[in-house]
């Protein structure tokens, strides 16, 4: 196996009795774009940090394109970071703030400045290299920021939540454009946040981290379609989460017992691990929990290939456009959250029965 | 009318405070320029003879020269340690900060009679003679609280922020202090600087107690009040105190173009 470009080997930082990073292993391949997804707390920004040169792990080692970096200072290292509020320099022009790591590496006159004003037509800020920093709107000093760190050709470019002082649409066209740019680029960007709608549009690979861990990791679609977690699960977008006991296997089928009844999921070669069957002879039933997404639930008869479940009366819903939000409140007294097309004809106190599409749910352990 | 009323008499009180205050000043200046013998009134007519005695005046210029050399060296010294033990304790955390912060803040709260006191007593025993260079290190003493407490007010969280970026982009230590936080901080250390300066220039006590044969301007302005009023006192007074303003006026628009851009 060739060595990853990026390895943080069992990395753990701790404060005092403060655990911020409980040991995580994460390898990330030259060219990634990946997603440090979590609340604020998970360990996220630590992680970045360790990165970054800025904090010194308690335990474990980070290597950087074959190179040990884990107590190389930041400045001698080949990373560059777009900080969360921007840092930038106010007493100095916009191109003297995109040409000053150049300047710390030596690039001499006449290039620095012409590779200063480059990135700034990169970033699509051509002709403002005289503007003073306090001049500029809060998507430009975010471009500004973010052509000072490509400027010094970092081999890793890591982002702390840049995007989160600035408005929806500018989000939106800034993550357009951060993706744009590192597939030009062809840089490894590490990018930090905790909106799950960001981590989806822009990450190759999204790692979602809670309590100092790594909870999943994969692409996009596959952590949201199965989630390695319950944390995955409810973190990476809605989900109705069902307690319940692993009642017997049947064949391909595990009939899991619930509060909605007994549930059929089929179990197939996944590749996520499943919670291994309860082994002969044991007392205890597996405990389990069920995780479908909203999406994944229909009203009416089932049709074939899905699950039906006990009827439930439609308590509110909320139209958004493409589809209807609603909530319904099974015979049994469980909430479940559904999202169904919008012109399903459906109103609040209607009596249904529901379904769910057996392939989409996902056994994941307690 | 009731607002008017008020403002009236707010307007009112605001310039009694005012005369109050600036009547002294304005009185010491008008008979810097009197035409006759006493800074007395009546004021008998303008003229700039006095201050020709003073220019001629060899002891006054000398002391002049010494306040200039006392206020600006001394200055310079405890901006520069001012800055660096503020910078020093606003980017090592440890839990002596607060403790330390106490003692540089401490001979803010001591007279300057009894720093005086206690550096002559250190002086004497040190062996070190009673001359400029002691008022210099009174001076410093003084000043050094407050170049201290208005640089470690501006050195921030959004200020170390900005650091670490330099340092991210291959700065060393020593290219961020230079290139990022000095010319960042250069309003407050100009402030601080020019603080420092005017309370050394008009500074007596310390000046007085740890000087011998050279002295500084307000120390020669005391023996000479010893022998009477002259106008001549009231042209170097007025001279003392144009410096001061003008030194306020600098740092004022130093700061304030700073500010603005």
């Amino acid at each position: 196996m060739t060595e990853p470009f990026l390895a943080l080997e069992g990395v753990r930082k701790a404060y005092n009795e403060t655990v911020a990073v409980a040991g995580i292993d994460l390898a990330i391949e030259r060219g990634e774009f990946v997603v440090l997804l979590g609340p604020s707390g998970s360990g996220k920004t630590t992680v970045l940090s360790i990165l970054g040169g800025f904090v010194q792990p308690t335990a474990g080692r980070v290597l950087l394109d074959g190179e040990d970096v884990t107590y190389l200072s930041p400045a001698r290292r080949p990373t560059a970071t777009v900080f969360q509020d921007y840092a930038l320099f106010p007493h100095m022009s916009v191109l003297g703030n995109v040409a000053f790591g150049l300047a710390m590496h030596n690039v001499p006159q006449p290039e620095r400045r012409n590779r200063a004003e480059a990135m700034l037509e990169r970033v699509g800020l051509a002709g403002f290299g005289r503007r003073r920093i306090h001049e500029l709107s809060g998507g430009q000093r975010q471009r500004v920021a973010l052509a000072r760190a490509i400027a010094v050709e970092p081999k890793l470019l890591l982002l702390d939540e840049p995007l989160g002082a600035l408005d929806l649409a500018l989000r939106r066209q800034m993550q357009d454009e951060l993706v744009g740019l590192q597939k030009q680029l062809g840089t490894t960007f590490v990018h930090v946040t905790h909106d799950q709608e960001e981590a989806m549009s822009i990450a190759d690979r999204v790692v979602v981290m809670n309590h100092g861990r790594v909870e999943d990791q994969g692409a996009p679609d596959r952590v949201y379609l199965k989630p390695a977690s319950l944390f995955a699960a409810t973190f990476m977008g809605e989900s109705n989460i069902l307690p319940g006991r692993v009642h017997r296997l049947d064949g391909s089928r595990m009939i899991v017992e619930t509060a909605l009844g007994e549930i059929a999921v089929p179990t197939e070669p996944a590749p996520t691990p499943h919670p291994s069957p309860p082994p002969q002879g044991a007392r205890e039933p597996q405990q389990v929990s069920l995780s479908i997404r909203p999406e994944h639930l229909g009203l009416g008869p089932a049709p074939a290939g899905s699950i039906g479940l006990p009827p439930a009366v439609v308590e509110d819903m909320v139209f958004q456009g493409t589809h209807l939000r609603l909530r319904a409140r099974s015979d049994r007294g469980i909430l479940l959250l559904l999202r169904v097309p919008a012109v399903t004809p459906v109103e609040p106190g209607m009596r249904t029965p529901l379904y769910a599409d057996a392939k989409r749910i996902v056994v994941l352990r307690s | 009318m009731r607002l008017r009323g008020s403002t009236l008499a707010s307007a009112l009180v605001l310039i009694a405070a005012a005369i109050f205050i600036f009547l002294p000043v304005v009185v010491l200046v008008q008979f810097s320029f009197q035409d006759g013998l006493v800074p007395v009134p009546p004021f008998k007519g303008f003229s700039l003879r006095w201050y020709h005695k003073v220019l001629e005046d060899r002891r006054l210029v000398k002391a002049l020269w010494n306040s200039v050399a006392v206020a600006s060296l001394s200055s310079l010294i405890a901006t520069v340690l001012g800055f660096l033990a503020a910078y020093g304790l606003a980017r090592r955390r440890t839990g002596w900060n607060r403790a330390v912060e106490l003692l540089l803040m401490a001979p803010i709260t001591v007279s300057y009679l009894i720093i005086g006191m206690g550096l002559l007593m250190t002086f004497t025993m040190a062996g070190v003679p009673k001359s400029l260079l002691a008022v210099g290190i009174g001076h410093v003493v003084i000043n050094l609280p407050l170049a201290f407490a208005i640089c470690y007010a501006q050195l921030g969280e959004h200020q170390v922020a900005i650091e670490r970026a330099a340092e991210d982009l291959g700065a060393s230590p020593l290219q961020t202090l230079l290139l990022i936080t000095v010319p960042m901080m250069a309003p407050s250390l100009a402030a601080a600087f020019a603080l420092s300066v005017t309370l050394s220039w008009d500074e007596f006590v310390i000046a007085f107690l740890l000087s011998r044969f050279d002295v500084t301007l307000p120390v020669v302005i005391w023996s000479m009040l010893r022998s009477g009023l002259s106008p001549e006192l009231n042209a170097v007074g007025t001279l003392v105190f144009a410096v001061s303003v003008l030194l306020l006026l600098v740092a004022e628009l130093l700061t304030s173009r700073r500010r603005s851009s």
